[in-house]
C-alpha cells in the first residue's frame, strides 16, 4: 500500500527492543487517534439525527474507521480495531445504552472496518481509484462489510430488547447509515495516498480548492433554497453537481474530489436534519426523505469515483506511453544509424512515416522531406544499385521475409557513401506494408574491405614476384657453379635478397636508406665498418625497386672482394662513397688488396653488378680492375631510383 | 625447328633476372631473342623498330600497367603472352585478351605458350 513519506508507517520488520518500543508507541498513537476521530465522528452522526424521529441519516464514524485502516495498511489492524472499540463504548455510554450492548456495538464497528479493509486489500495494485475495478471493489467491500455487521448489531438490539422495531428494519437502518458513512468519508482518507511521488503544485491546489468551493456552493444553493419547490426546480441539484464532479475528476487530484463529495454529503444530511429545501420538506415522510438523501449521496459518490477512475486510468496509460516514447527517441537519437519505417501503399506510393533524427547527418535528408514521399531518398541511390534495392523490396514483399540490402547512395555533401538496411515487413489493415528497420552507413567498412582486397592482391603479387626472382637466381647460379658450390653461393644470394627485403618490409615498402642497405649487404664484414670499410655520403632513400637491385650488386661486390679483392687479405680497404646531384653516384673503391687482374670469364656476379643495374635502373656502371684494386662506379638518375619524400629514412638498422 | 625459321621473340620484363631466364629458356628452345627491355617507353620504341614474331610481356613494368604496350601490339597484330605475379583476374583491357603465364613459371610451360603464339 502506498504511503506518503510524512505519514509514519508501522514497521513490522524492526525487531530490536528499541524498535519494539517505537512500534508499540506508534500503535498506541494510532489507536488513540482513530479512537478520538471515531468518537468525534460518532458525535457528529448523533448530532445529525433527522428530527423529529431521531433517525441517523448516516454514520460518518464508519467512514473514518474504514478509511484510516485502508490508509494505514494491514499493520494498523489492531490499533484501528481497539480505537474503534473503545470509542464506540465511550460514545454509547455517554448516551443511555447499557454496557453489554455497547461492547457488542464496539465489536460490530471495529469488525466492520476490518472486514472492509480485508475485502478491499485483496488483488490490489496501484491506487484504489486508479481504475474502474478498484472503484467497483470499493463499493462492493463497503456494501458487504456493513451488511454483515448490521446483522450482528440488529440481533443484539433485538435480543437486548433495546428497540421494538422489526429485525429487518433495524438491520436496514444500521446497514444504510454505515454504508453511506463509508461512501462519504472513506475516499478522503484513501485518496491521501494518491500519486505519492508527485508534489502538489500550487496551481493544482488552487484549482482543487476552487472545485471544492464550487461544489459546496452548488450543494448549499440546491439544498437550502426551500422557496423553490416548483416542479422545474426538481432536477436542478443534479444538473449542477455533475459538471463540477466531471471537472474535479478530469483536472484535479483525487483528494479534492473526495473532499468535494464529503462536503456535498454533509450539506445534504444537514438539509435533511435542519428541514431545509427538498430534503427537509416536512410534508414528505422522513423515511422517504432520508432514503432520497442516501441515494443521492451514493449516486454522486459513485459517479465521481467512476469518473476519476476513468481519468486516472487514462492518465496512467498516457504517462506510460510518454515514458516509452521518450525512451525510444533517446535511443533513436544515439543509435549509430537510422531507425525508420518504410511504407508501401497498395497503389505503390512509397513513404517514410518515421525516421530518427540521424537521417539528416547520414543521408542528408530531414525526416519531414521523406514523410509523405520516399522519392527524395530513392532518387539519391546510385543508378547501378537502385534496381537491386527495388528487387529486394519486391522479394521481401512477396514472401514477407526480412529486407536486407547494401547500396551506394549519393549524399548531397559527402559524395558517394555505402548504406546497409535491415528491416522486417508487417502487413497493415489497409493492405499497405510497413517495414520497420535500421539503416547504417557502412562506407568506412567498404573502404577498408576494398583496401584489404587490394593489399591481399599486392601481397600475392609480391610473393610470386619474389619467388620468380628466387627461381631466376637459382637458374643463373646453377648455370655457372659446380654442384658442390651451388648450395653455398645460392644461399648467400638468397640471404642477400632476404636482407634487402627485410629493410623494405620494415619501411612498409616506402624506401630504404642507402647506408643501411650497404651495412645489411656487408654481412659478416660488418665488423670492419669504420676501420677497413669506410662509408661516406649523405642520407638518401632508395626506392623499393632500386633497393633490391643495388642490394644484390653490393652483395656480389662484397663476395667478389672477399674471394679475390681487398677483403681477401688482412690489410685491404674498401671505401664506399656516394653523392647526389641530378644523378646518384656510388663508388666502390678497393685498395691495398694486392694485385688485381680481370677475370678470365665474366660470371653471373659481374652481370649483376653491371648489366642488371643498367637494365633495371637506367644506370651507367663502370667496372675497372685496376692494379691497385677494383673500382666500381655507378650512377643513375635520382628521380628514377630515389624516393621523392626522403623523410622516411631507416637509420640505425643492423 | 630449323635455324632459318627461328622465331624472333621480344622480351618486355622489368626484372632483369627474370628477363634473363626467359631469354635463356627461349634460346634453348631454338628461338631468337630480338631484344629485351623493362619499361613501357622503351618497349614501345623497341616494338616499333624491331622485327619480331611474338612478345613476352610482363603485366607490370616498374609499377606501371603494361596495357599501352598490349594495345600497341594488338594494333600491330603482333601476338603476345602476358607474364604476371598478379592473379589472372587482376588483368584488365588488352592484357586480358592474351595467353597468361603466372609467376613463377616453369620453362616448359613458357616455351609451350610462346610456341603457341608463333605457329
Amino acid at each position: 500500500m502506498k504511503q506518503i513519506a510524512a505519514w509514519p508507517a508501522l514497521d513490522v520488520l524492526d525487531r530490536t527492543s528499541a524498535g519494539q518500543v517505537k512500534r508499540a508507541a506508534k500503535a498506541v498513537f494510532w489507536a488513540v487517534l482513530v479512537g478520538v476521530l471515531y468518537f468525534v465522528g460518532a458525535r457528529v452522526g448523533l448530532a445529525f439525527l433527522a428530527k423529529p424521529e431521531g433517525v441517523a441519516v448516516f454514520w460518518p464514524a464508519s467512514g473514518i474507521a474504514a478509511g484510516m485502516l485502508v490508509r494505514l495498511g494491514r499493520q494498523a489492524t489492531l490499533p484501528v480495531f481497539s480505537g474503534v472499540f473503545v470509542a464506540t463504548i465511550a460514545a454509547n455510554l455517554l448516551g443511555d445504552r447499557n454496557l453489554s450492548l455497547a461492547v457488542v456495538f464496539g465489536f460490530c464497528n471495529g469488525g466492520e472496518a476490518l472486514l472492509f479493509g480485508w475485502l478491499l486489500a485483496r488483488d490490489r495494485d496501484g491506487h484504489q481509484f486508479d481504475n474502474l475495478k478498484g472503484v467497483l471493489r470499493f463499493f462492493l467491500a463497503l456494501a458487504l462489510s456493513t451488511a454483515m455487521m448490521a446483522v450482528v448489531a440488529a440481533l443484539a438490539i433485538r435480543l437486548a430488547g433495546a428497540s421494538h422495531a422489526e429485525f429487518v428494519t433495524i438491520w436496514q437502518m444500521w446497514w444504510a447509515s454505515d454504508a453511506i458513512g463509508i461512501v462519504a468519508f472513506a475516499p478522503m482518507f484513501i485518496a491521501l495516498a494518491d500519486r505519492p511521488g508527485e508534489p502538489l503544485l500550487r496551481e493544482e491546489f488552487l484549482e482543487g480548492t476552487l472545485v471544492v468551493a464550487a461544489l459546496t456552493v452548488a450543494a448549499c444553493t440546491n439544498c437550502f433554497t426551500s422557496s423553490l419547490d416548483a416542479a422545474w426546480w426538481q432536477p436542478v441539484p443534479f444538473a449542477t453537481i455533475f459538471p463540477l464532479l466531471l471537472w474535479a475528476a478530469a483536472r484535479c487530484r483525487t483528494i479534492f474530489l473526495a473532499v468535494g463529495l464529503m462536503v456535498v454529503a454533509l450539506v445534504i444530511v444537514l438539509a435533511v436534519t435542519a428541514g431545509h429545501g427538498q430534503f427537509g420538506n416536512q410534508s414528505i415522510p422522513i423515511g422517504e426523505r432520508v432514503f432520497a438523501a442516501r441515494v443521492t449521496i451514493a449516486s454522486f459518490a459513485f459517479c465521481g469515483l467512476v469518473l476519476i477512475a476513468v481519468f486516472n486510468d487514462r492518465r496512467t496509460t498516457l504517462d506510460a506511453m510518454r515514458v516509452s516514447e521518450q525512451r525510444f527517441s533517446r535511443l533513436a537519437a544515439t543509435a549509430p544509424g537510422i531507425i525508420y519505417t518504410f511504407r508501401l501503399d497498395k497503389d505503390g506510393r512509397r513513404t517514410i512515416p518515421y525516421a530518427s533524427p540521424t537521417l539528416t547527418p547520414i543521408m542528408g535528408l530531414t525526416p519531414a522531406e521523406v514523410r509523405d514521399s520516399a522519392d527524395a531518398a530513392f532518387v539519391a541511390i546510385h543508378p547501378h544499385d537502385v534496381g537491386n534495392v527495388n528487387a529486394r523490396i519486391v522479394h521481401s514483399l512477396r514472401d514477407m521475409t526480412p529486407f536486407h540490402a547494401q547500396f551506394r547512395y549519393r549524399h548531397p555533401t559527402r559524395g558517394e557513401i555505402w548504406l546497409e538496411g535491415h528491416s522486417n515487413p508487417v502487413r497493415e489493415a489497409d493492405g499497405a506494408v510497413m517495414w520497420h528497420g535500421f539503416m547504417q552507413d557502412i562506407t568506412a567498412r567498404k573502404v577498408a574491405d576494398a583496401r584489404l582486397g587490394m593489399l591481399m592482391g599486392e601481397l600475392d603479387h609480391r610473393a610470386k614476384n619474389l619467388l620468380a626472382v628466387v627461381q631466376a637466381v637459382a637458374f643463373h647460379t646453377a648455370a655457372e657453379e659446380n654442384p658442390n658450390q651451388f648450395a653455398d653461393t645460392f644461399n648467400l644470394r638468397i640471404a642477400s635478397l632476404a636482407a634487402s627485403h627485410d629493410l623494405l618490409t620494415r619501411s612498409a615498402w616506402e624506401g630504404v636508406d642507402l647506408a643501411t642497405l650497404i651495412r645489411s649487404q656487408l654481412g659478416h664484414f660488418a665488423h670492419l665498418l669504420g676501420t677497413r670499410i669506410i662509408l661516406e655520403g649523405p642520407a638518401v632513400t632508395l626506392k623499393a625497386s632500386a633497393a633490391q637491385a643495388i642490394g644484390m650488386a653490393l652483395h656480389e661486390l662484397a663476395t667478389n672482394a672477399s674471394k679475390y679483392g681487398a677483403l681477401a687479405s688482412d690489410e685491404g680497404e674498401v671505401r664506399i662513397s656516394w653523392s647526389r646531384g641530378d644523378r646518384l653516384a656510388i663508388g666502390w673503391i678497393e685498395r691495398k688488396g694486392g694485385v688485381v687482374a680481370p677475370p678470365a670469364k665474366f660470371g653471373f656476379g659481374h652481370k649483376v653488378m653491371v648489366e642488371m643495374l643498367e637494365y633495371e635502373l637506367d644506370a651507367s656502371v663502370g667496372l675497372d680492375y685496376a692494379s691497385t684494386g677494383l673500382v666500381w662506379q655507378f650512377s643513375a638518375p635520382c628521380r628514377a631510383i630515389l624516393e621523392a619524400n626522403c623523410a622516411i629514412v631507416l637509420q640505425g638498422a643492423p | 625447328m630449323t635455324p632459318g625459321s627461328a622465331k624472333r621473340i621480344l622480351i618486355v620484363e622489368d626484372e632483369w633476372l627474370i628477363a634473363m631466364v626467359i631469354e635463356r629458356t627461349l634460346i634453348n628452345a631454338g628461338m631468337v631473342v630480338a631484344g629485351k627491355t623493362g619499361t613501357v617507353e622503351k618497349a614501345l620504341q623497341l616494338i616499333g623498330g624491331t622485327h619480331c614474331d611474338a612478345v613476352v610481356l610482363d603485366a607490370n613494368l616498374g609499377g606501371r600497367s603494361a596495357e599501352p604496350v598490349a594495345d600497341f601490339l594488338i594494333t600491330r597484330g603482333t601476338p603476345f603472352a602476358v607474364v604476371s605475379g598478379y592473379a589472372s583476374s587482376y588483368r584488365s583491357g588488352a592484357l586480358a585478351t592474351a595467353p597468361y603465364l603466372g609467376k613463377p613459371f616453369d620453362a616448359a610451360r613458357l616455351v609451350e605458350v610462346v610456341g603457341g603464339l608463333v605457329i
